[in-house]
């Protein structure tokens, strides 16, 4: 049993996008969705700060599924075509069982990294980019991050992660303390999304 | 760079997976460089021939699909009259730096135009942007290039100042980051709050255009203060050198001492060696520097009756009044900040000063140059590990190749600034000299959106009778042809680049074939030279001046010849010797030292112009429009400035649809404070205008730009402006000694539309 995670440096991240643009190249992902993207933490627009008392402060924070040991979203799911895959610790998503009930959007905390495609995908270019072994996207189904699982299949690592220029993402086995993603939280202060909720997230924020 | 095919399309760019520590430190990709499937396929790509519709108006985007037949007849038979009537320079090919391929590149550095230019004589207008940084640091001055990346975590303090490593050049951030994860201090100046800005420890916000005089004032703080590193000066820098009242360097034979003939090292051919001179006090008399014992860096000496004094005691006097008290008032900026940077960059270091051509922009740049290599040269900060002016990226410039194909004639071309085309067009002259441009090839840039003071060039390329434009994507420029010709992206041309960036021959297989109907500018320019008679100019294929382009002797021994590249194509560069990770090329100049002081200021455009006493060393003016005392501010207030942004190269990227997901349009950024001032709330439409012209797009309301600067989107078409361009606001005027497009010297006023 492998419980895959990410730790996301933001002393390094600097919201560039190649994560975001790596993972629609990899993954064809249609127009107007992201699996992962870039919010800004400053002011209220990208690329924006705001005024503390110490000075303009701004930041980056990369925000895609966080593949919750405890997923919301697999809970509420009537049809399981959401679930936790034991194997990986990858949260899937089954385009063939979903019904495109949307309740595992309302139940997931993590505002806007699933998606439903009330239309026919749509594509700038009349071909998949990417990788040949993605699931086809679909109309009428929920869609999200699936950490690059046709990349994890073949023991390669997720496209944001391999293609960060900042190389601000680490990357294995939660519960192999000898993994790259082990070493990067065991030496620094870390934060996760909402820890609250209860959702416990594979993906952890170096702070 | 990996590429991906999948049933003839290119279906994922990434970055290719190089050799073990390359891999760490060499291996890099950006948000640009993976966007380059829908690149290829980008919705402006030209697909065919084209001729601007009969009795419309050039730039009215009214095209008629052409044959290559038709369109190759129609433009050999316009330049071959031309040159017939006009002569040779009557036609002149603009390029810029879009290509650097040694076949389809541009100018005398590509097989294709190289050829052509030196058999025929046409003119060559080359690009303005970024000439304050390349003339002053590529060889005018001296020759700087920045240590490698790899170097940077050496530094203890790195100062990002005309750079940007998190935008422009991403692939530089990463050393950043291990530097800082080491423990170095990073500091940015910028009127802009960027990511770098967010990430340093200190974060100063300069009044654009001020920049130099802050070096000086820097300058004289550590003089003052005695925080000079006085061995560097004295056995690395140009400071004890001695000069005459006209400015020359004394050499030893004005002192009586013959020449001495050595072997030219380079070369093998015997030369005369006239060392320059010093002033030794622990002789008190006149010595060769390297002879020297103890080299005076103050005063004035008198040898064999010619009074000179050194170099440095020049400069002193002629910067000092640019006190921190006095550029605290032109960089709006407080004294004691500055002072802290000088004491930092004087007793912090090494410091790597991260630096490009930001600071390159106005019309008062160059001087930027000298005053930081003058801020290195009185502190040890260049030529040492950590120690640095540059960017990163730079690294690895050259491979070795034989250029012998890129000339087939001795013809003379003049090659200036393409931003004189209004008053070449204008006064029919350069200089003295007539000319008269009857026939204009654009290829190899966007100049009519990149470039400033774009009203006006529009106006001049409109005065030209017959303009041929060869691009891949229906640019700003094209559009103001009467024939454009569609060119291929550079994944469907073999060729390989000029200039590898990484240690690897920067080889490009044909990945796949030409979409459309394009064809190389070798190819086109081969049809051409084929209908005016020139039937021998190209005698060989593209292939073929690979070949001899690449199997050089060395190359062939070394696995690295054109077969090895095309079988391997990716091939480590077998000789990195040139390029040590420290940079110290400025030692290949005459001096052999670290130059602030030009004893012979040449202006890269010369035609009979006189050159002002103030280019031989560090010095600060105003830029054109760009300072706090214009009278031009009580109607214009606002200083203008530009970026390059993230999500483009240039306007290469304009039309990419991944990209337009994340960013839809151009936005100008304005200070909350100005905003408010004005009416304008977040994402509001306005209108920047000035007497040379006006923009309208979204504003971006930020506390993150400097009070009182506005910064307008550099990389957008007109098309995606609501009315006008960015480079509308701009001015052609431009600094007679480097020819620099400045395109953030300007004022505008910005109103609520």
């Amino acid at each position: 049993m492998t419980h895959y995670g990410m730790a996301i440096d933001m002393q390094r991240c600097v919201g560039c996008n190649a994560c975001t643009i790596a993972c629609k190249s990899t993954n064809n992902v249609p127009e107007g969705v992201f699996w992962t993207r870039v919010h800004t933490d400053g002011g209220d627009v990208p690329d924006v700060p705001r005024e503390t008392a110490g000075g303009l402060y701004m930041n980056y924070i990369t925000i895609g599924c966080q593949h919750c040991e405890n997923p919301a979203c697999v809970k509420v799911c009537p049809v399981g075509a959401t679930y936790r895959d034991e194997a990986t610790g990858i949260v899937r998503q089954d385009y063939d069982k979903c019904i495109g009930c949307r309740m595992c959007m309302a139940a997931c905390p993590y505002t806007g990294v699933r998606s439903f495609n009330w239309e026919e995908p749509k594509y700038a270019m009349d071909f998949a980019t990417g990788d040949i072994d993605v699931p086809k996207h679909e109309k009428h189904v929920v869609e999200k991050c699936t950490f690059c699982y046709q990349r994890i299949a073949k023991g390669e690592v997720p496209a944001c992660m391999e293609l960060c220029p900042a190389r601000a993402r680490h990357w294995g086995d939660l519960d192999d303390p000898e993994s790259d993603v082990s070493k990067a939280l065991a030496g620094r202060e870390y934060a996760q999304l909402l820890p609250e909720m209860g959702t416990k997230p594979s993906v952890y924020y170096l702070v | 760079m990996k590429v991906e095919i999948r049933e003839g399309k290119v279906v994922r760019t990434s970055a290719a997976v190089l050799e073990e520590q390359d891999n760490a430190d060499q291996r890099r990709i950006c948000v640009k460089g993976l966007t380059q499937p829908q690149r290829v396929y980008d919705p402006d790509r030209i697909k065919y021939p084209m001729r601007r519709v009969e009795g419309t108006e050039r730039g009215a985007g009214q095209w008629e699909r052409i044959s290559w037949d038709d369109a190759l007849d129609e433009v050999a038979s316009k330049m071959k009259e031309t040159f017939d009537n006009y002569g040779p320079s009557s036609v002149a090919m603009w390029n810029s730096f879009a290509c650097t391929g040694l076949v389809n590149g541009s100018g005398k550095g590509s097989v294709s135009y190289g050829r052509f230019l030196s058999r025929t004589g046409a003119t060559i207008l080359g690009p303005g942007a970024d000439y304050a940084q390349m003339y002053l640091f590529y060889g005018a001055l001296t020759l700087i290039f920045g240590n490698a990346g790899t170097d940077v975590p050496n530094a203890n303090t790195i100062f990002v100042w005309g750079a940007s490593p998190t935008d422009a050049y991403v692939q530089d951030w990463q050393f950043v980051c291990r530097a800082r994860e080491g423990g170095t201090k990073l500091i940015t100046i910028d009127p802009q709050f960027t990511a770098a800005a967010a990430k340093s420890d200190m974060y100063v916000a300069i009044r654009p255009g001020t920049d130099g005089a802050m070096m000086l004032a820097m300058a004289n703080y550590i003089i003052d203060n005695g925080l000079m590193n006085e061995t560097y000066m004295k056995t690395v820098s140009i400071s004890p050198f001695l000069i005459k009242e006209d400015g020359q360097y004394i050499h030893l034979s004005e002192a009586g001492v013959a020449p001495v003939e050595v072997t030219n090292p380079l070369t093998g051919e015997p030369m005369l060696v006239d060392p320059y001179m010093v002033w030794d006090n622990a002789t008190g008399t006149w010595s060769a520097p390297d002879a020297a014992t103890d080299p005076a860096l103050d005063g004035s000496y008198e040898v064999n009756g010619i009074k000179v004094r050194t170099v440095f005691d020049l400069t002193k006097e002629k910067i000092k009044e640019y006190t921190t008290a006095k550029a605290a008032e032109i960089c709006d900026v407080p004294q004691e900040t500055i002072e802290e940077l000088a004491r930092i960059y004087a007793t912090e270091g090494p410091v790597y000063i991260h630096t490009n051509q930001g600071l390159g922009h106005h019309v008062n740049s160059h001087h930027n140059y000298k005053n930081l290599v003058l801020l290195a040269s009185l502190t040890g900060n260049v030529g040492v590990p950590g120690g640095s002016l540059g960017h990163a990226s730079l690294g690895f410039r050259s491979f070795p190749y034989n250029p012998a194909p890129m000339a087939a004639g001795d013809a003379q071309n003049l090659d200036i600034c393409g931003m004189y085309l209004p008053e070449i067009m204008e006064t029919k002259k350069w200089g003295d000299q007539p000319l008269d441009i009857q026939f204009l090839w654009m290829a190899n840039g966007n100049m009519l959106c990149n470039e400033s003071g774009r009203v006006e060039l529009i106006e001049a390329v409109k005065k030209v009778p017959f303009v041929v434009c060869a691009d891949c994507t229906m640019t700003d420029t094209a559009s103001y042809a009467d024939i454009v010709l569609p060119v291929p992206h550079a994944f469907e041309v073999e060729d390989i680049a000029s200039l590898p960036f990484v240690p690897y021959f920067p080889y490009q297989p044909r990945l796949i074939e030409p979409l459309y109907e394009c064809r190389t500018d070798f190819a086109i320019l081969n049809e051409l030279a084929n209908r005016m008679g020139m039937t021998d100019l190209y005698d060989k294929t593209e292939e073929e001046y690979l070949h001899e382009m690449l199997d050089t002797e060395a190359n062939v021994a070394n696995g690295a010849s054109y077969d090895d590249l095309k079988e391997k194509m990716l091939v480590r560069l077998y000789d990195t010797s040139a390029v040590p990770e420290v940079d110290a090329s400025f030692v290949i100049m005459p001096t052999g030292r670290l130059t602030y002081y030009m004893d012979n200021p040449f202006p890269r455009n010369f035609r009979g112009q006189e050159i002002a006493e103030f280019e031989h060393y560090p010095y600060y003016t105003h830029a054109n429009e760009s300072y706090w005392e214009n009278p031009l501010r009580e109607k214009y207030p606002l200083f203008g400035l530009g970026q390059h942004e993230k999500y483009h190269v240039h306007s290469q990227l304009a039309m990419t649809p991944w990209l337009r997901e994340i960013e839809p349009e151009p936005m100008l950024k304005i200070n909350s404070k100005d905003a408010e001032a004005r009416g304008i709330s977040q994402g509001d439409y306005v209108r920047a205008y000035n007497d040379h012209g006006s923009v309208v797009l979204r504003a971006k309301v930020t506390p993150g730009i400097k009070e009182g600067v506005v910064s307008i989107p550099h990389g957008w078409n007109a098309s995606q402006y609501k009315e006008g361009h960015a480079q509308d606001l701009t001015n052609r005027f431009m600094n007679d000694f480097c020819s620099n497009s400045a395109f953030y010297d300007f004022l505008c006023e910005v109103e609520k539309y």
